[in-house]
């Protein structure tokens, strides 16, 4: 299981643990920073009591999610851990 | 405007009245009557109280899941003359739909309280097929109707399944995929009652099961009459079962795909029996299958 803020924090390391995984050598890509499917819309703004509610929806999975993974860092989850969730 | 525009009107593409601007389609609605429960363009105002009448939160809701005879449900409880019949309609169950990245506030709770008029002394019920399913609308009920009573109807998640497959077959999609997750999802009763249990205590909360309502409509209408804390003696009407389909797409199925349908539920219904011991699995044929 990989977590897309790490992977995006640090591909080159996130991408050695996927090629770990699967058998293979180390080996970096030389486009490894070539975005692919940039989003081109704008995000929907979301109301800060909607975005409370939704934290509030999310977090008890999250905890879940992170007692079964333990190499989840919830702290770039700004929406578990409540930074930048309006209060 | 008439039935006969209205009929017309419905024959319109959607590809074509998509690319109305939203106001205008929004429009388009309220002067046609025509609905699309969902959608924020449209704002469905209810019909004004009657003399006598007034509005505010439901004292209880009859809560999905779909296919599982949750609108013949309330249609017995609404006979009851200490229930006040409401609106029983698409705009009124979808109301929530909308909100889960919008606001939602006190004038959005005095708009879905609009909906529940009765007469001093009565009660009266909120309907919806899909708020277990939506998990942002639960908390949103419990914001607008946080006293409320909740009566929840679960069936057979393999019959239920296949029926509101059936049902919806027009509907889907371009993307079946997305169609098919839906109906699945909707089956995992056990999570969904957890979320309800996180803002409604089990107390406050009745499960009912489709099949024990029919086989025994007047025992379980006696059940949900004295949890809602009305006269559970009284009888309106002979009780027949609901005009719903009967299961037997079950026995079309291919048995290695039942089986796999069983299997993909099977964690989720022990949860359910545990937390629910009124559940009867020997109800369920899909699911005491092996037990």
């Amino acid at each position: 299981v990989q977590q897309y803020e790490q992977c995006r924090l640090d591909p080159v390391d996130q991408l050695s643990r996927t090629y770990r995984f699967l058998g293979l050598d180390p080996f970096e890509p030389a486009e490894i920073d070539r975005e692919v499917n940039v989003s081109d819309g704008r995000k929907v703004a979301l109301d800060p009591a909607a975005a409370r509610r939704l934290a509030e929806l999310y977090r008890a999975d999250a905890l879940d999610l992170a007692a079964l993974v333990p190499s989840l860092d919830l702290s770039l989850w700004h929406s578990v851990t409540g930074d930048g969730v309006p209060s | 405007v008439t039935g006969a525009t209205r009929r017309a009107l419905d024959l319109v593409p959607g590809r074509l009245t998509r690319r109305l601007p939203s106001g205008v389609r929004a429009d388009l609605r309220h002067r046609t009557g025509l609905t699309v429960p969902g959608d924020l363009a449209f704002a469905p105002v209810p019909p004004a109280p009657a003399a006598g009448e007034r509005c505010g939160p439901p004292d209880f809701a009859v809560l999905g899941a779909a296919d599982a005879g949750c609108d013949w449900w309330l249609s017995l409880v609404a006979d009851h003359p200490d229930v006040a019949p409401g609106h029983r309609s698409a705009e009124a169950a979808q109301f929530f739909a909308p909100y889960c990245t919008e606001p939602f506030g006190p004038d959005e709770i005095a708009a879905f309280c609009a909906w529940f008029p009765r007469r001093p002394g009565r009660i009266v019920g909120y309907w919806s097929p899909d708020a277990l399913a939506y998990a942002w609308v639960v908390p949103l009920l419990a914001l607008a109707a946080p006293g409320a009573r909740m009566v929840v109807l679960v069936r057979d998640p393999v019959d239920r399944l296949l029926d509101g497959l059936a049902r919806t077959a027009d509907r889907r999609p371009e993307h079946p995929g997305s169609w098919l997750s839906d109906a699945v999802d909707r089956g995992f009763y056990a999570d969904q009652l957890d979320r309800l249990h996180q803002v409604y205590p089990p107390d406050r909360v009745l499960v009912l099961q489709y099949e024990r309502c029919v086989a025994d409509p007047v025992g379980s209408l006696t059940r949900t009459y004295a949890f809602l804390g009305v006269d559970p003696t009284y009888r309106a009407r002979p009780l027949g079962p609901p005009a719903a389909a009967d299961g037997s797409a079950r026995d079309r199925l291919d048995p290695r795909t039942l089986d796999r349908l069983r299997g993909m539920y099977a964690a989720d219904v022990a949860a359910l029996a545990a937390r629910c011991p009124d559940v009867d699995l020997d109800l369920w044929p899909n699911c005491s299958h092996g037990r």
